[in-house]
């Protein structure tokens, strides 16, 4: 992180400046005077209210660059602490420099470096550090879960989780100080006690905390949806069905590689990222195998696999590569076509590890239930497609999807044995289908309310194994005074998440708690 | 009288007499204004020394040279250590001593000091002359001194309360000093007064011992100063005693709760929360009746017994009450009734870590008059002092002890970084470095601070040979290895040492959880046909058992604190205007020197030390 040092007024176009828009609002801080800039506004500066919109015409020397509005906040009572002013003027991008260019040639700004006016709103105390990170959350979420995490943040929920766990750490390190300060006042089997009970409640406390760290952060912050399947199997029938049903309306997101077919689609409150592996492939066979390795690596961390077969063209090699991979939905597609259930029997799935299977035709856009074709022996006759009975009724319960939300894991397929797949019972349009089947594994898995911050996920997790060290470690050190060292590893850990644990702190619990002194 | 000193100490208690006693070493000239009716050292409360991190102050203040450790020695009439069942860093040792010989014992040592003229008179007031000070005493006498040392314990300004009865006073039978505003109107004092207080003095020959639990002196506890033998005892063991309080006694004292000053607002000091009133037990907890009670006798030859347990400023009557209703005080006679005393305390933070009060060179402050309590404390502060006195005097760079590496360090440093709001006591639980903070390895910690002194004596030769046999015993242990041969086996398994599969070093064999390292390695050194000193194998045992813990503690907390010692300039902090008032006025008071010190300065915001850790990096 960059720091900056000096102390000059900075100003910042703070809507952005890559395209040209209605309004843009430009914003000055740190100025000493408010009344100094009256030379650049028509508006008599010395009526200013603070936290009204004034109208104005901002210029140069006599000249009028542009009309619009003004907001000043006083010094200790805006986002940086300083004299904020606020302008709303036309954002055509030429205007936006020219005028920004008048404050800084004219009256000593400087153009802010990224995330200054955030740096000094944490210099100057109106945010804390995890505030700052809660709001960069926010502003760069790209779901609802880390725009309500970094609200969260921003208003302190996780800070007050932390500040729990602290309370249990210093209680902890009390009841250890205690046997050895205090323990002629105390007695030895109280303070045995005492230790071993605050030691169950800290790891209770670190253990809730670290079961909001585990899983894949990436799968969280910007989860893919992957489609594989052969050429013609229907992928890039049902990718464009899903896109445009979910098209999201912010569709251009900057440094998106476009390397294979995808695109951003939203459903329920989330971006995801839906990958047609179809971009991968090439005709050639070596290159085709190439195109499968990097089929299963983007397979590896994504988070919603959907396998597409089609039943009337499948290669037996294929299917056979892709076992071990644990897919989410597989969809046997050309339900609509003659024999497709004869040839569905054919289908060899042995190796074949998916949650949830359904038929498909994507000529019709519907979708229904299948017999197994797990199962040996003779497949059932299909049912007709009805119309889709309610979502949650698609879905068996007592299944494993209600086993993954109690686990609160991201992959915790891999460890299982192969999955009893769900089939779907009535037919229906396929996009819902699908959609309620992406949004209600996102929601299992974001149901723990996961910690998304990189830098809170790796000190939870030192913490975590500290803590199970030092578990392992009571059981054979009986020496106190190692056992104190120890917790006071804890403590510069502790430290990183909210500041110093200071020694008076922990007397303070001691004296609090305990009657302690001859 | 008219004298002219090199350095004056006023105020002959634990923190006086060490400061002279040390200052008298360089062979200055000094001079001790001692109250005309207290005995030099005395014990007015409980009559030990030592005690949890207490224990290591008393041989901190022995490797400096100091006193205490010779004195309590000579007067020692029962030996404890204290966590002997929890470790080698957290043991400590206390004693109980003779209160009558204590004093005796360093009136001799320090009336013996030629250089030392002790002055029997109350002081009236102190200034500032141009090239030193002036203490002029009630009886008129004038005495000029480069440097002043005030060490005035709970004198300044002094006010007695037992019961509804209020008095004047430094202690019971002492008449209290002026105000420290009065002797010195440039001092700032803190704006809270504190308080402390004492129990009720029982006759002996009054208790019933058959009904309590004694408590003998433990042979094996080495004496204080290092070049005593460890184990011999000057003066004839005695047993404490224990007994504990019950819901009668602790119901008499509930019902006088308006009596009491301290829940009345008569008293309005600040009492140490770590040595409550047994008013403060009965009010605070009221869940808890029994309370423990040791019986501890303040001499040999006086029938005075101090209840260490139950200080107190009820009136009389509710103390005479109270006591009778525990077991053993049945028909107990009060010979003394407890009190509290209130007193003023100078604010520690304008000091620097030399003891020195910064605005006003040339002028030091030890002991209880700086907030502490506990004559360790005292005496620890007093003899930092008196050095830094000394080698002002002399011209030479302070001595400064580091927290890292003693607990005088890390009670210096937190007195002058922290304004108190109580009495401050070392705990172990202050020292971030305990597994090497001990008290067996006092010599290596203070060597180099002894040796900065530059004072040639017997105690220096002493130190030296120890640390010299100390290296070559280590050098013993890394070097030498186990092989796994048969004889070795049965050697091993014959003496309970855990298996031996494949060849071991010493090292790891003392180090193995189930070992007492020390009787391992005093048996094999026996066995290797080397001799050497107990202490000089306890050391090297205890060091090389805690040495990975130790390191390991430190990886840690330098992964950690990398920035703690990287230097800040407080003044710029204090003109920022990054920085909220309240943080400013801290920094101001404090004037913290590294990172590391702003961290442990009370009430400094996460924010400030966000913005100054960004702008160190």
């Amino acid at each position: 992180m960059n720091f900056y040092t000096d102390e000059s007024p900075i100003i910042a176009c703070s809507t952005g400046t890559s395209s040209n828009t209605a309004i843009a609002v430009i914003r000055l801080s740190g100025f000493k005077d408010l009344l100094e800039l009256q030379p650049f506004f028509s508006f008599n500066l010395s009526k200013t209210k603070k936290r009204y919109s004034h109208l104005t015409n901002f210029k140069n020397e006599e000249q009028i660059l542009d009309n619009g509005l003004l907001v000043f906040f006083p010094e200790g009572e805006s986002y940086t602490g300083e004299n904020v002013l606020e302008l709303s003027v036309h954002g055509n991008q030429l205007n936006v420099d020219r005028l920004m260019k008048l404050f800084i040639e004219g009256a000593g700004f400087r153009a802010a470096g990224a995330g200054e006016f955030t740096y000094r709103a944490l210099k100057n105390k109106k945010l804390s550090l995890s505030q700052v990170e809660g709001l960069d959350m926010l502003l760069n979420a790209s779901s609802n879960l880390m725009l309500s995490q970094g609200l969260d943040i921003l208003q302190g929920e996780l800070h007050s989780q932390y500040l729990a766990l602290y309370d249990a750490f210093l209680k902890l390190k009390a009841a250890v100080e205690l046997s050895i300060d205090f323990s002629e006042d105390v007695g030895e089997e109280e303070s045995q006690k005492l230790f071993q009970d605050s030691f169950d409640r800290f790891s209770k406390q670190l253990d809730s905390l670290h079961s909001r760290t585990q899983g894949n952060i990436s799968s969280l912050l910007s989860p893919e949806v992957v489609l594989v399947g052969q050429t013609n199997a229907g992928k890039s029938s049902l990718f464009n069905l899903l896109v445009k049903q979910n098209r999201s309306i912010v569709s251009n997101i900057a440094g998106t590689t476009r390397d294979y077919i995808s695109e951003v689609i939203h459903i329920d409150g989330t971006n995801y990222k839906l990958v047609d592996t179809a971009g991968l492939r090439e005709s050639s066979d070596v290159i085709e195998n190439i195109g499968i390795d990097r089929a299963f690596e983007i397979l590896n961390r994504s988070f919603f696999k959907i396998l597409v077969i089609n039943p009337f063209e499948t290669n037996p090699e294929y299917l056979q590569k892709l076992s071990g991979i644990n897919f989410d939905l597989l969809i046997i597609s050309h339900s609509d076509k003659a024999n497709f259930s004869l040839e569905n029997s054919k289908l060899n799935l042995k190796n074949i590890v998916a949650k949830n299977v359904a038929s498909a035709s994507f000529e019709t856009g519907s979708i229904g239930p299948i017999s197994s074709p797990f199962a040996s022996g003779p497949m059932g006759a299909l049912s007709e497609f009805g119309p889709m009975g309610p979502l949650d009724g698609s879905i068996e319960p007592g299944g494993p999807m209600g086993a993954l939300s109690k686990s609160g894991s991201i992959e915790p397929l891999k460890a299982s044995a192969p999955i009893e797949p769900i089939y779907v019972k009535d037919g229906g349009p396929i996009e819902p289908f699908v959609n309620h089947q992406i949004s209600q594994k996102f929601k299992n898995f974001t149901s723990n309310n996961p910690i998304l911050l990189e830098r809170h996920r790796q000190v939870i997790n030192s913490l975590y194994l500290k803590k199970e060290e030092f578990s392992n470690k009571i059981k054979h050190v009986d020496d106190i005074a190692i056992l104190s060292s120890e917790v006071n590893i804890f403590a510069n850990y502790l430290s990183e998440l909210i500041g110093i644990v200071s020694p008076d702190d922990v007397l303070n619990s001691i004296f609090s708690n305990f009657c302690i002194g001859k | 009288m008219k004298k002219n000193f090199d350095i004056i100490i006023i105020g002959g208690g634990h923190a006086g007499s060490e400061a002279a006693w040390i200052s008298s070493q360089f062979g200055l000239n000094v001079g001790l204004v001692s109250s005309p009716n207290a005995g030099l050292v005395s014990a007015p409360c409980n009559p030990a020394i030592g005690g949890v991190g207490k224990g290591q102050v008393v041989r901190e203040i022995d490797a400096l040279g100091g006193l205490m450790g010779i004195v309590a020695d000579k007067a020692g009439i029962q030996y404890r250590t204290l966590n002997e069942s929890k470790g080698f860093a957290v043991q400590s040792t206390r004693v109980q001593v003779d209160k009558e010989l204590y004093t005796k014992t360093a009136e001799e040592l320090l009336s013996a000091v030629p250089n030392l003229t002790i002055v029997r008179e109350m002081v009236r007031s102190v200034d500032k002359t141009e090239n030193g000070f002036q203490v002029v005493t009630e009886i008129g006498s004038i005495l000029e001194a480069k440097k002043i040392v005030v060490t005035t314990g709970t004198f300044l300004n002094g006010k007695l309360h037992t019961g509804e009865e209020q008095r004047a006073g430094g202690r019971v039978e002492c008449k209290e000093s002026v105000g420290l505003n009065q002797l010195f109107k440039e001092i700032q004092t803190l704006p809270n007064r504190f308080k402390t207080g004492t129990p009720p003095r029982l006759d002996r020959k009054t208790i019933d011992f058959s009904q309590l639990e004694p408590q003998e002196s433990d042979s094996t506890t080495r004496n204080f100063h290092s070049m005593n033998s460890p184990f011999s005892r000057a003066a004839k063991q005695v047993s404490c005693y224990l007994t504990k309080t019950n819901s009668q006694t602790l119901g008499i004292i509930r019902a006088n709760k308006e009596r009491s000053p301290i829940f009345n607002g008569q008293i309005k000091g600040i009492g140490p929360r770590y040595c409550p009133s047994i008013e403060d037990k009965a009010f605070r907890y009221t869940e808890k009746d029994v309370h423990h009670v040791f019986i501890e006798p303040e001499g040999l030859d006086i029938d005075s017994i101090y209840p260490n347990g139950v200080s107190t400023s009820l009136p009389k009557d509710v103390q005479e009450s109270f006591i009778r209703t525990i077991k053993g005080l049945e028909n107990a006679k009060i010979l003394v009734h407890g009190y509290a005393v209130e007193y003023d305390v100078v604010d520690t933070s304008q000091l620097n870590r030399a003891m020195e009060y910064s605005s006003i060179p040339g002028l030091y402050f030890a002991g209880q008059v700086c907030g502490t309590s506990g004559y360790e404390e005292a005496a620890g502060q007093g003899i930092i002092a008196g050095i830094n006195a000394s080698l002002a005097v002399l011209g030479r760079e302070p001595l400064i002890l580091d927290r890292n590496n003693s607990y005088i360090g890390v009670m210096i440093e937190d007195l002058v970084t922290n304004k108190r709001d109580e009495p401050y006591r070392l705990f172990t639980a202050r020292s971030e470095n305990r597994l090497y903070v001990r008290e067996d390895n006092t010599i290596s910690r203070m060597r180099k601070y002894r040796r900065a002194l530059e004072l040639q004596s017997e105690l220096d030769e002493y130190q030296e040979t120890f640390l010299e046999q100390v290296e070559l015993l280590e050098n013993l242990v890394a070097n030498t290895m186990y092989y796994a041969t048969k004889e070795n086996r049965e050697y091993f398994a014959e003496k309970n040492y855990g298996p031996i599969e494949n060849n071991i070093s010493f090292k790891e064999l003392l180090k193995r959880p189930d070992n007492n390292p020390i009787s391992v390695l005093e048996v094999e050194t026996k066995r290797l046909g080397v001799l050497f000193d107990l202490d000089v194998i306890r050391t090297v045992a205890i060091s090389t058992k805690y040495e990975g813990y130790i390191d390991r503690a430190v990886v840690e907390t330098e992964r950690i604190n990398r920035l703690g010692r990287k230097r800040i300039n407080w003044e710029s902090l204090a003109d920022s205007r990054n920085i909220s008032y309240e943080c400013k006025l801290r920094i101001k008071q404090i004037r913290p020197e590294t990172f590391g010190q702003l961290q442990r300065i009370e009430g400094i915001r996460p924010a400030t030390l966000a913005y100054v850790a960004g702008n160190l990096v």
